[in-house]
């Protein structure tokens, strides 16, 4: 295995080995530059994998103290676990669901799209669709999405079949099962989907991609990449002229350590990678590292989500097979004519007996719930992914006292949901009470959903150095050799799941960071 | 003491506390028989399954047993039994469902319903001896997965075109 000097400044030490992270390592390693990969968990094997949901929760859930404040559901639901991600070598990308959507091209231009919102803090990518677009087609490639580079789809499941016969019957056209980076055949490397269910715990056939057996051994093979696993990084650090030139952390030893750095890239969630600058201040940036525009933290989105379980006479079994099997677009449209601004997807969704016990009521108990548990055969779920609104509240900063396991000021996660969120989940539960009484659905029941999985926006990209954290090529504006590479660089959300386009935007992110070395930019 | 704290002073479950232990089960000691009898009632009429035979209650029961073995956490569950009996206005669970129901509904935001909710949830839920009631088939790879086993067996609706 490759290992560099810690003292050696000419590595990149990407922070993070999820979605973003491992594939911005993966890409320079390919192009032969050195790369050193702090990631704060431990490293599994696909082997590992528990085909349970307590037994996984426990295993891959970064469980560090997290609090969450405002009017949100997690705030009273999940006031200390308000976001469910992994903490482990591969990121979330192993409890992912393997949605792989391009963003829409108005998407882009929010802003500009849904015009002024009151009380939003609405914006234009920096970036448009077209400069996106080959991006995302390597990103297909690489993920193995289905649906594109002749990567044939997944049968239809029992869940899907409820879908997407309910939404035709109410009128909806654009029903898909397509678009999954979850192999249908044996493809690079990996196998092939046996329908086990289990997405969500880590997927023990390796067919749903994830950077743990993708990225990171591709890299490790090209004799570029170090990857340190159990390494916290509590700050990063700058020479005289601000430039970022090392990065502190606590080894798996629990003994402090330090690494040089040429460039530093974060990629630690949305949650973790903007906690990281804000404790990253000095006395030549008093207000956390790249953070002078004052937007660090700021801007978190998170996706309106909601799901919606309807009760059939005869048996779904909805837990067998693909987790989120299908997608209804219908509803993604930019169309103000509904009440609100942004679109939504529409996804199938099954859970397990024990999880949805646990989320199905957050105070549910006697006979009305158990008699909703007892249905659990005859149910079939559907999912609502949604564009919120951002808002300049909205986001993370550190608790004034309290300090985690590290010794770093805990997380407090702050959102004041927008009157559009509302607007946009009542008509969610309309349509989902149609579409699954259309296919015969007798009883519908409500599921309001606490933890956050899709965390995005809190470094947000702008072109205007004074509106947003990083660039285009999520470069900060502040320190040239300090990228963010993960979805706090979303300046939107979108109605779409993120993995896809953060997967873009990194790769695009590597190619710009090796031109710019050899350029001796950086 | 965080977790006793995190689990009293929960208003309702998170997600984060599926990271919660299961405690090992011990028999008896330290409830008396009219206590273990009203922990079992109790368990049951939080999550009532008439299909469930006694066995998955009782072994939730044994769990909350074993937790007792802290002093604060036997001194909840005591105290919090005698409050049923208080409102009960004698022996809680000897008492009518519907007696029974109306009393939990008064104590249903107490540490100590909310404890005993938590401990049942997953104790019961996570439970893989209950899954086949409900017909959720559980771990499925040692077995192949669905693919053969039914992933697409829903024949009551059309196929969907592609």
């Amino acid at each position: 295995m490759t290992q560099f000097d810690q003292n050696d400044d000419s590595v990149v030490v990407v922070i993070g080995s999820g979605a973003g992270g491992a594939t911005v390592a993966h890409e320079l390693c390919e192009k032969g530059i050195k790369v050193v990969v702090l990631e704060a968990g431990p490293r599994f094997t696909i082997d590992d994998f528990h085909n349970n949901e307590l037994a996984a929760y426990q295993q891959l859930t970064w469980a560090d103290k997290r609090y969450a404040t405002g009017d949100w559901p997690a705030a009273t639901l999940a006031p200390e676990g308000p976001n469910w991600i992994v903490k482990a070598v591969g990121g979330s990308t192993l409890h992912w669901n393997g949605l792989s959507f391009r963003a829409q091209p108005h998407e882009f231009k929010a802003r500009t799209t849904y015009g002024e919102v009151e009380g939003a803090s609405l914006a234009d990518w920096p970036v448009t669709y077209d400069e996106l677009d080959p991006y995302y087609s390597r990103a297909e490639d690489k993920m193995g999405v289905t649906g594109t580079h002749g990567i044939k789809r997944h049968p239809a499941n029992n869940n899907y079949k409820v879908l997407y016969n309910g939404a035709q019957r109410i009128g909806y056209t654009q029903i898909s099962n397509a678009r999954q980076a979850i192999n249908s055949e044996f493809r690079d490397g990996r196998g092939a989907c046996i329908q086990l269910g289990f997405c969500n715990q880590g997927c023990k056939m390796g067919a749903k991609w994830s950077t743990l057996y993708s990225e990171i051994p591709k890299a490790e093979e090209t004799g570029n990449l170090e990857l340190r696993s159990g390494c916290m990084v509590l700050r990063i650090e700058h020479d005289k002229a601000g430039n970022a030139n090392g990065v502190i952390y606590v080894d798996g030893d629990g003994v402090e350590q330090r690494q040089s750095a040429r460039v530093v890239c974060v990629a630690g969630n949305a949650i973790e990678t903007p906690r990281l600058l804000l404790n990253s201040n000095s006395s030549l940036f008093p207000d956390g590292m790249a953070n002078s525009s004052g937007e660090v933290g700021r801007n978190y989105v998170r996706h309106v989500g909601a799901i919606v379980f309807g009760e059939f006479d005869k048996p779904v079994n909805m837990h067998r097979g693909i987790t989120v099997p299908g997608t209804v677009f219908d509803e993604a449209r930019f169309d103000p004519s509904r009440g609100f601004a942004g679109g939504y997807l529409i996804e199938a969704v099954s859970l397990g007996l024990t999880n949805l016990a646990v989320v199905g009521d957050a105070a549910g108990w006697g006979r009305n719930y158990t008699g909703f548990l007892e249905k659990y055969d005859h149910l079939a779920g559907v999912l609502l992914n949604g564009e919120d609104m951002p808002r300049s509240q909205n986001g993370v900063s550190l608790h004034d006292t309290e300090r985690d396991q590290y010794g770093l000021p805990v997380p407090i996660i702050h959102v004041e949901e927008h009157d559009n969120d509302h607007a946009m989940s009542a008509h969610f539960k309309g349509q989902a009470e149609a579409l699954l009484g259309a296919a015969g659905s007798t009883k519908q029941h409500h599921v309001v959903t606490a933890a956050a999985t899709h965390n995005m926006g809190t470094c947000r990209m702008s072109a205007d150095e004074d509106k947003g954290v990083v660039n285009s090529f999520g470069q900060t504006h502040e320190v040239k050799n300090l990228f963010v590479s993960d979805g706090s660089q979303f300046t939107t959300a979108t109605a779409e799941n993120p993995t896809l386009t953060i997967v873009a935007l990194a790769i695009r992110q590597a190619d710009h960071i090796a031109a710019q070395m050899s350029a001796k930019a950086l | 003491m965080k977790r006793r704290n995190f689990l009293a002073g929960s208003s309702v479950l998170t997600i984060a506390a599926l990271a919660l232990p299961i405690y090992p089960s011990r028999a008896g000691e330290p409830f008396t028989d009219g206590q273990t009898a009203a922990l079992l009632r109790l368990v049951k009429d939080i999550f009532p399954h008439d299909a469930l035979s006694d066995d998955p209650y009782q072994a939730v029961v044994g769990q909350l047993t074993g937790a007792a073995a802290d002093p604060n956490m036997l001194t909840l569950l005591r105290d919090g039994l005698a409050s049923l009996d208080a409102v009960a206005e004698g022996a809680w669970h000897e008492r009518t469902e519907v007696d029974r129901v109306s009393a939990l509904k008064e104590i249903q935001s107490t540490p100590f319903f909310l404890t005993v909710r938590v401990m049942t949830l997953f104790g019961l839920y996570g439970n893989p001896a209950i899954w086949p009631a409900f017909g959720y088939e559980g771990a499925s790879y040692e077995q192949g997965g669905y693919l053969f086993r039914g992933f697409d067996d829903l024949d009551w609706l059309p196929e969907p075109l592609s």
